[in-house]
């Protein structure tokens, strides 16, 4: 009953301040979609300078999906390559190809140079007979744009950032106007108080899950091959725990601007461990920070749904353990309410 | 509010509802005293001292404040008012030192139904209408349906916000927000109503009408303890503690105050104690049953001795506090 009477108040709270209702619903979308239009752009085609290259050569280049553009001397292709028109000069010096690269931006000098190592192999393999590599795909696809690989973890990253510091916010704006103190002078107890936000906010944090499934998966068109209600699922769970999180660390916080340092110091560290950067080169002691990151653990969970098609079987433990984690938070959260009221 | 006595106490213990009905016949204070009400102090202070850090804000306060009286806690701001009260209403605890609620030890949950309290920062949810607000605190006292709707108009006609009852408490005014807060206070009609600096920002008119209202409420059963550092709402009080550098340096009714510092007003009252600060003057417990307005009428102040410890009975002139001090 009084914890349906916080929820409630949460709701109509939520109702009259549209603009934390547009951060929370509107602004993870938009995102998202800024994302998606800068990553999910085509594949990248390399530009090759060639000079004095036979037509087997640029056909393969141009089977690989190169553009070539044909100089008559080395100087004018060189001139091309410095103003930034072509990412490589293609020369055959005899029988040798030389390549010259621009080299100042490392994805694109990959790009480039697998692009070269394709069309050599495919020129040479039909020129000898070799045998062409056929590619099977356990999971993703040869489509998989960078987008369908990072956006499991994007989702999870948004619906955690959104949700932590509102609730965060909004449960130290309780502390600092008093109002905490207020209720602390009511027959509520500290657990209906930690369990009536979790619930106002929960509610809030589900529409979120379910508009931003909905959003990168019907919209945005993101690489979906699991269940539904597995990803509505997780992400929820990873609210939850940013939710509980948020409202326990706001007791830290004396001011909204303190509340906002923890971003520095709990979020951006969490996207970093999140998966959306490779851990694979990490030393091994740092690798194990990731292990107590409630991120670590969700985006985990969404990748194995998303990208690898895969169920509760698998993503059950990284699910457990968010659910673990946010009991834990709001336990801690009623035992640091006793800094108001030790009953 | 007049309709007080027809709308009942579901909140209340058997008890209260006796006692509001065993009320109603006149002369009230001595009813009270045949059911033996008095015996047990509504609230009661043993010892209390709390400290913050090394920083002791209270010192060894001892304090009775009886049932259905007024009590006013008088003192410079930093004087600990404020400290004191939010032990009573269970939000801090003593250092050393007991606290007592109807003969319960403080804290204790049961009894935060019981206590009204109003704080000195106006503690509402700015984003929410006043209607609201209500109606969160309303349901958190575990009001509902019919009792809770008809709760929230009589406190708001009270506080005379009806009309602006669904306006945004964000546009409201200062004063405004203050009887919100007192609203709120009063909702679950509870028997102890602690209050911490209820006036401030109200104007006379107002604040006339909800003395009238609190005057009320004490006739009707409810135990009172405010904080306040004006005079004439002080003069107000059936009893005052006053309070200087967190040591409780006198109580009384505001006449024996004025009659045992041996002048003739209150604020002169106030002045001598803080430059005195002897021993606590221990003044008329329970001694001079009857009405506030009884007594202001008469000059005739009963008090006890701050060394003998007895009763004199002695005549001193004095102007009515309750006149001429409205305008603040």
């Amino acid at each position: 009953m009084r914890v349906r009477a916080l929820m409630v108040r949460i709701l109509r709270q939520f109702v009259h301040d549209r603009r934390t209702l547009a951060l929370m619903f509107v602004v993870p979308l938009f995102v998202l979609w800024l994302v998606f239009v800068i990553f999910n752009g085509n594949t990248y085609h390399p530009k090759f300078a060639a000079v004095d290259v036979s037509s087997p050569w640029t056909q393969a280049l141009t089977h690989q999906g190169a553009v070539v553009t044909s100089y008559k001397t080395a100087a004018d292709a060189l001139t091309a390559l410095k103003n930034h028109q072509v990412d490589a000069l293609l020369q055959l010096n005899g029988r040798v190809p030389q390549v010259e690269l621009e080299g100042s931006d490392p994805a694109q000098t990959k790009g480039t140079i697998l692009t070269l190592q394709k069309a050599l192999l495919s020129a040479m393999g039909t020129q000898k007979g070799l045998p062409v590599l056929q590619f099977t795909y356990l999971y993703g696809g040869a489509n998989m744009t960078s987008f369908d690989n990072f956006g499991p973890v994007l989702i999870g990253v948004f619906a955690f950032f959104f949700v932590f510091l509102i609730a965060g916010i909004s449960f130290l704006k309780e502390r600092t106007s008093g109002t905490m103190e207020r209720l602390m002078a009511t027959p509520l107890r500290r657990w209906e108080i930690v369990l009536g936000y979790t619930a106002g906010f929960g509610l809030f944090a589900a529409i979120q899950a379910c508009l931003i499934a909905w959003f990168s998966v019907g919209v945005l068109g993101l690489m979906m091959n699991g269940r539904l209600w597995a990803l509505l699922l997780t992400t929820l769970l990873l609210s939850l725990t940013a939710l509980t999180l948020g409202t326990l660390l706001s007791a830290y916080a004396n001011t909204e601007f303190q509340m906002i340092q923890f971003i520095p110091l709990v979020i951006v560290p969490q996207v970093f461990f999140s998966g959306l950067f490779s851990m694979d080169n990490m030393a091994p002691w740092i690798r194990g920070l990731s292990k107590i990151m409630p991120l670590y653990y969700g985006a985990d969970a969404l990748r194995n749904v998303m990208i690898r098609g895969l169920g509760w079987r698998t993503i059950y433990p990284d699910l457990l353990l968010l659910l673990a984690l946010s009991l834990l938070f709001m336990g801690l959260n009623v035992l640091a309410l006793r800094k108001y009221r030790r009953i | 509010m007049t309709s007080s006595g027809d709308q009942g106490r579901s909140l209340d213990s058997g008890e209260g509802r006796q006692r509001q009905t065993s009320i109603r016949p006149k002369p009230e204070w001595q009813t009270n005293e045949t059911k033996g009400m008095s015996h047990k102090p509504a609230i009661m202070l043993e010892g209390v001292s709390r400290q913050f850090g090394k920083q002791e804000v209270l010192h060894d306060i001892n304090l009775k404040v009886h049932s259905t009286e007024i009590f006013g806690l008088l003192g410079p701001s930093g004087a600990g008012k404020t400290t004191l009260v939010k032990m009573v209403a269970g939000l801090d605890e003593p250092t050393r030192g007991k606290v007592y609620v109807s003969g319960v030890r403080m804290p204790a949950l049961r009894m935060l139904g019981e206590i009204g309290y109003m704080a000195q920062l106006d503690a509402l949810y700015l984003e929410l209408t006043a209607q609201e607000n209500l109606d969160f605190f309303a349901s958190v006292f575990g009001l509902r349906g019919h009792q809770k709707s008809r709760r929230i108009h009589q406190v708001m006609e009270l506080v005379g916000l009806t009309v602006d009852r669904g306006k945004l408490v964000s546009a409201y005014s200062g004063g405004m927000k203050r009887r919100l807060s007192l609203a709120i206070a009063l909702l679950h009609e509870p028997g102890i109503l602690i209050l911490d600096e209820p006036t401030v920002g109200i104007d006379p008119l107002l604040r006339k009408s909800i003395w009238e209202e609190l005057q009320a409420l004490s006739r009707q059963g409810t135990t009172l303890l405010m904080t306040t550092h004006v005079m004439d709402e002080a003069a107000k009080c059936h009893r005052l503690g006053m309070i200087r550098g967190g040591e409780l340096i006198a109580t009384g009714t505001p006449m024996e105050l004025i009659s045992a510092a041996g002048v003739s007003t209150l604020d002169e009252a106030f002045l001598h104690y803080g430059e005195v600060k002897k021993g606590p003057i221990q003044g008329g417990r329970g001694s001079n049953p009857g009405t506030q307005d009884e007594r202001m009428r008469h000059s005739h102040v009963h008090r006890r001795h701050p060394r003998k410890g007895r009763s004199i009975d002695s005549e001193v002139p004095v102007q009515d506090p309750t006149k001429g001090g409205n305008g603040e």
